[in-house]
């Protein structure tokens, strides 16, 4: 019976003829759906943030920590009362942490990566973008908890800011203009140089009793604040510049 | 998908790289031939959009490349002549690296890491220190990162440079068999990489293309003017001033030689089957310049 019912329903079933246009109008939707598209298969701005974060290695992070906890360690023992030794400290610890970020910076700007960037969908410049952000909130926190402890025990957490943070400054300027300017594969050991440089800098004019830290120099530490703030700014803008990707490339020209 | 380039120019100052180019390419494997300096790699970075042209332009499928931006990135995979690689990172770091920068959400992207390993052999190694590697190895990476993205349209600058026959019959194998939906354009200038698995050969020199073709079609222009004789070692020097020979083989006294002519260079002298190489020295070899080959 049911097949009878088929086999009669079959017959009078006219095959329509081929419908080119109605091919084009499914391509057309199924385009629009987004199923079958590269791009849909991509990581959108935030995966890729995620991406990214999770491709930072875990060392950067725990010496970062290692950092911060002695620095706690140096507040809960109560060592802060010497004023003059605990200000070198926070000089000496701002380079120390800028560095820690520098191996992860050089690594994604090695010159022969340059050609792997300039054909991928997100160029140096976003994954410098990334970083640069990580880094700088993970920076930021840090020294706010830090500077939290030393305000709670009584301490002048705002000198004790400025003479964390310019010397941070001024390591992390000097370590940009290297990566700028690097021709060998590696910049980690002029960066360390530069690092070292600061901190060795500071130590020096402590130990020859230049007075860096007396309240009248104040003036002069924010100066060199403000000189290294825009030796980041005009650096920064520099290495992002140079890692804009393809897109920069056609539009502005070569520079491989 | 086609590929093609119209008018294509490069200069850097006075120097012309690439010269008034126009090709029209689909899928398959093109074999770019030519002696270093030829333009090979100036040609593949502006398909790259590495490079940008002095003039002319490529487009694909019709719409132009400089207007593509990551919808041709996403179907581009490149393995550059040389790249850099972290020396700390381990195969697979590198891998998840470059699967981020081209866009692979995380879970695919290990996935297809996991497969390319295997596919490229080096899964015992993926825990290892790139520094570590052998230029093989590194090699294998380079193709590996490449295909991380399914390219359509997979550029490979020199893959098989300064490896051993083993590690380059490998590639050969391997470029054969991932070229059967995509565009392949290897360039070399060794001639046997390219001999076997390449559908067309592009040949290219000072910056121009002179010669484009299927390899057995190229290769019968040559059909009669492959010959090989034996020569006294007194008359060698003559000889070898007068016809452009190709490869010669010193047997004490006498001298094997393989010589392109359009007329028997001597009358013992026997037809030899052309090859893809005699083409090229056909090619890039003057006259008195015997191969060091």
């Amino acid at each position: 019976m049911r097949n009878q019912k088929l086999k009669r329903r079959l017959q009078e079933w006219n095959v329509p003829e081929f419908d080119r246009n109605a091919r084009k109008k499914l391509e057309i939707a199924v385009i629009r759906s987004g199923v079958n598209v590269p791009g849909r298969l991509r990581m959108n701005c935030r995966e890729f943030f995620a991406s990214q974060m999770r491709l930072i290695r875990k060392r950067t992070y725990l010496w970062k920590m290692l950092l911060v906890v002695c620095a706690l360690a140096v507040i809960h023992g109560g060592t802060l009362k010497e004023e003059i030794w605990s200000w070198t400290m926070a000089a000496v610890a701002g380079p120390l942490l800028c560095l820690t970020n520098m191996q992860e910076l050089c690594n994604v700007c090695r010159r022969g990566m340059r050609e792997l960037h300039l054909t991928a969908r997100y160029s140096l410049k976003h994954v410098l973008l990334v970083r640069l952000a990580v880094f700088g909130g993970v920076d930021l926190a840090l020294s706010a908890a830090v500077l939290l402890a030393v305000w709670l025990q009584g301490y002048e957490a705002g000198r004790l800011g400025l003479y964390f943070g310019v010397p941070y400054g001024l390591t992390f300027f000097g370590c940009i203009a290297v990566l700028n300017r690097m021709k060998e594969e590696d910049g980690m050991t002029a960066c360390l140089i530069v690092g070292g440089c600061v901190a060795m800098g500071i130590l020096f004019l402590r130990i020859t009793g230049s007075g860096l830290f007396e309240e009248g120099k104040t003036f002069f530490w924010i100066m060199v604040g403000l000189l290294a703030a825009a030796g980041i700014l005009k650096e920064g803008f520099r290495l992002l510049h140079n890692a804009g990707g393809a897109g920069y490339e056609i539009e502005h020209g070569t520079f491989v | 998908m086609r590929l093609s380039m119209e008018h294509l120019s490069k200069r850097f100052g006075k120097k012309v790289a690439v010269q008034e180019t126009n090709l029209c390419l689909k899928e398959g494997v093109y074999g770019f031939l030519g002696a270093n300096g030829a333009g090979k790699t100036t040609l593949m970075q502006m398909v790259c959009g590495i490079l940008t042209p002095t003039s002319g332009e490529i487009q694909i499928d019709g719409k132009r490349q400089q207007d593509c931006g990551e919808w041709f990135r996403d179907m581009l995979g490149y393995l550059p002549q040389e790249f850099g690689y972290p020396p700390g990172f381990t195969a697979r770091e590198f891998l998840h690296y470059a699967a981020s920068i081209k866009g692979l959400p995380w879970n695919a992207a290990k996935k297809k890491t996991e497969e390319l390993l295997e596919l490229t052999s080096l899964s015992g190694e993926a825990g290892k220190k790139i520094r570590t590697f052998s230029g093989g190895m590194k090699r294998r990476l380079g193709i590996a990162q490449a295909l991380l993205n399914d390219p359509k349209i997979l550029i490979l600058d020199e893959p098989t440079a300064g490896l051993d026959p083993k590690e380059r019959a490998f590639f050969r194998g391997m470029i054969s068999d991932l070229a059967k939906d995509k565009l392949v354009l290897l360039s070399t200038h060794i001639v046997s990489d390219v001999e076997y698995i390449a559908d067309e050969i592009l040949m290219m020199k000072e910056g121009k293309m002179i010669m484009q073709g299927r390899p057995e079609k190229l290769i019968g222009s040559l059909e009669g003017k492959v010959w090989e004789c034996t020569v006294p070692a007194e008359e060698w020097r003559a000889f070898e001033k007068t016809c452009r020979v190709v490869n010669a083989h010193h047997r004490g006294r006498e001298i094997d030689a393989r010589v392109l002519a359009e007329k028997p260079p001597k009358a013992s002298a026997r037809m030899a089957e052309p090859g893809l190489e005699d083409l090229y020295l056909s090619c890039f070899m003057e006259q008195g310049e015997a191969s060091r080959l």
